[in-house]
């Protein structure tokens, strides 16, 4: 970031650096995103047995990364104002001055379109048109749509960020067949509790910027209920593909330890004051630990996904 | 205090220009990386095409090849599925 004084007592002028567009693109989301569409391309081709070229698959990942680099931009463009209202997000991009909303949007666009047409080239047209339904999902239904309106706009704008693993199954076999949509359904049962962690941390910013998160809307303790509620859930979808024999003994061993983990903090912030007015430190960092302990969570299992049939360590339980 | 306020103002225009350079070296580089990305799918895709001849997206030169295209019939593969019966 290049900084100057405009005037010895006025704040300092920034002009963005390439740093600035790439924290517009949202590199953490973007690694996550990358990381599980990553996995859906390995395990498509452990399971089918279809081959991809190794230069098509990477220009497929590339263009996972750039539409979802392209859907954070447009994100950013539009919550420029309720970003300069909170504290967290009140130092990106836009709203510190650095890069003109008109700039973001630009951004957003030209990249969906180049990153459509990338994974177009390189894999097939299915696997094009779930990316654009997913960048369209995130940056207008999600974004402009849901997230302003409901206390559920976590739940169902969740489904954006499960798309990655079908787009890499559907680059492989032009199909997307029950095991693809496995993945997707972890990644959406995840995203609740994983997100209203934070929020429960959070929900003051959220408030004062008028966003209707669950912890605003229906309290603390029922988005601790709730978070439960869905890690509950959660158990049964995640080891679903050892019984489909998508996976084996790794994964399902992993599952079964990173479950018993979730479940814990689970269960540990239910019975916590987490997220309420009275909440001290300690309430704070048990939600922040589960903050974390949810990134690790599905890294975790796309990661073993990735082992087992990426390198050949998949041995069946043989449920079925 | 003119002299200051002149400084700054060139200092501004400075850094304005240098930031601007910088921006337009990363877009250049996308741009010739997206370059290379088109074109290397591109020959991946032609290189294919010729290795099997039933599948092919791109003319390849044989499509008056009678006998190519009654193997593929045959083999029911390709672009001419569609014409096989069942």
């Amino acid at each position: 970031m290049n900084t100057i004084p405009s005037a010895p007592t006025e704040t300092p002028i920034r002009f963005a650096t390439a740093r600035d567009y790439i924290e517009l693109m949202k590199p953490r989301i973007m690694m996550l995103v990358v990381f599980t569409a990553l996995s859906g391309l390995v395990v498509a081709q452990g399971v089918s047995g279809v081959t991809m070229n190794p230069v098509m698959a990477a220009i497929t990942i590339l263009a996972v990364a750039l539409g979802s680099g392209a859907a954070g931009a447009i994100n950013m463009w539009y919550d420029a104002d309720i970003d300069a209202i909170m504290t967290r997000t009140s130092v990106r991009p836009i709203p510190s001055g650095a890069v003109p909303k008109e700039e973001a949007l630009a951004l957003g666009l030209i990249m969906s379109a180049a990153s459509v047409l990338m994974i177009w080239l390189a894999s097939n047209v299915l696997a094009a048109v779930l990316l654009t339904v997913s960048i369209a999902y995130y940056g207008w239904f999600y974004t402009m749509l849901l997230k302003r309106r409901t206390s559920q706009n976590i739940v169902v704008g969740g489904a954006a960020g499960a798309f990655p693993p079908v787009i890499g199954w559907l680059a492989v076999t032009g199909t997307a067949p029950l095991d693809a949509w496995i993945l997707f359904t972890i990644i959406f049962f995840w995203t609740p509790p994983h997100f209203w962690a934070l929020s429960l941390v959070a929900h003051k910013e959220y408030e004062k910027a008028g966003i209707p998160m669950l912890p605003v809307t229906n309290g603390a303790k029922n988005t601790r209920l709730q978070m439960l509620f869905y890690t509950i859930i959660l158990v049964p979808i995640v080891l679903a593909p050892v019984v489909t024999g998508m996976a084996g003994w790794v994964y399902g061993v992993v599952g079964v330890l990173l479950n018993i983990g979730f479940l814990y903090f689970a269960v540990k912030v239910m019975g916590s004051k987490a997220g309420e007015a009275d909440a001290g430190d300690p309430e704070r960092k048990l939600a922040m630990s589960m903050f974390a302990f949810s990134i690790l969570y599905l890294f975790g299992l796309f990661a073993a996904l990735i082992v087992e049939r990426g390198f050949g360590l998949y041995f069946p339980v043989g449920v079925i | 205090m003119t002299d200051d306020v002149k400084l700054d103002e060139a200092d501004v225009a400075a850094a304005r220009l240098k930031a601007r350079k910088s921006r337009n070296v990363w877009l250049a580089w996308a741009l010739v990386g997206f370059v290379v990305i088109v074109g290397a799918t591109t020959a991946i895709r032609i290189q294919s095409s010729f290795a099997d001849e039933c599948t092919r997206l791109y003319f390849t030169g044989s499509m008056s090849d009678a006998a190519a295209e009654e193997k593929c019939r045959q083999d029911k593969v390709g672009p001419y599925r569609n014409d096989v019966e069942g």
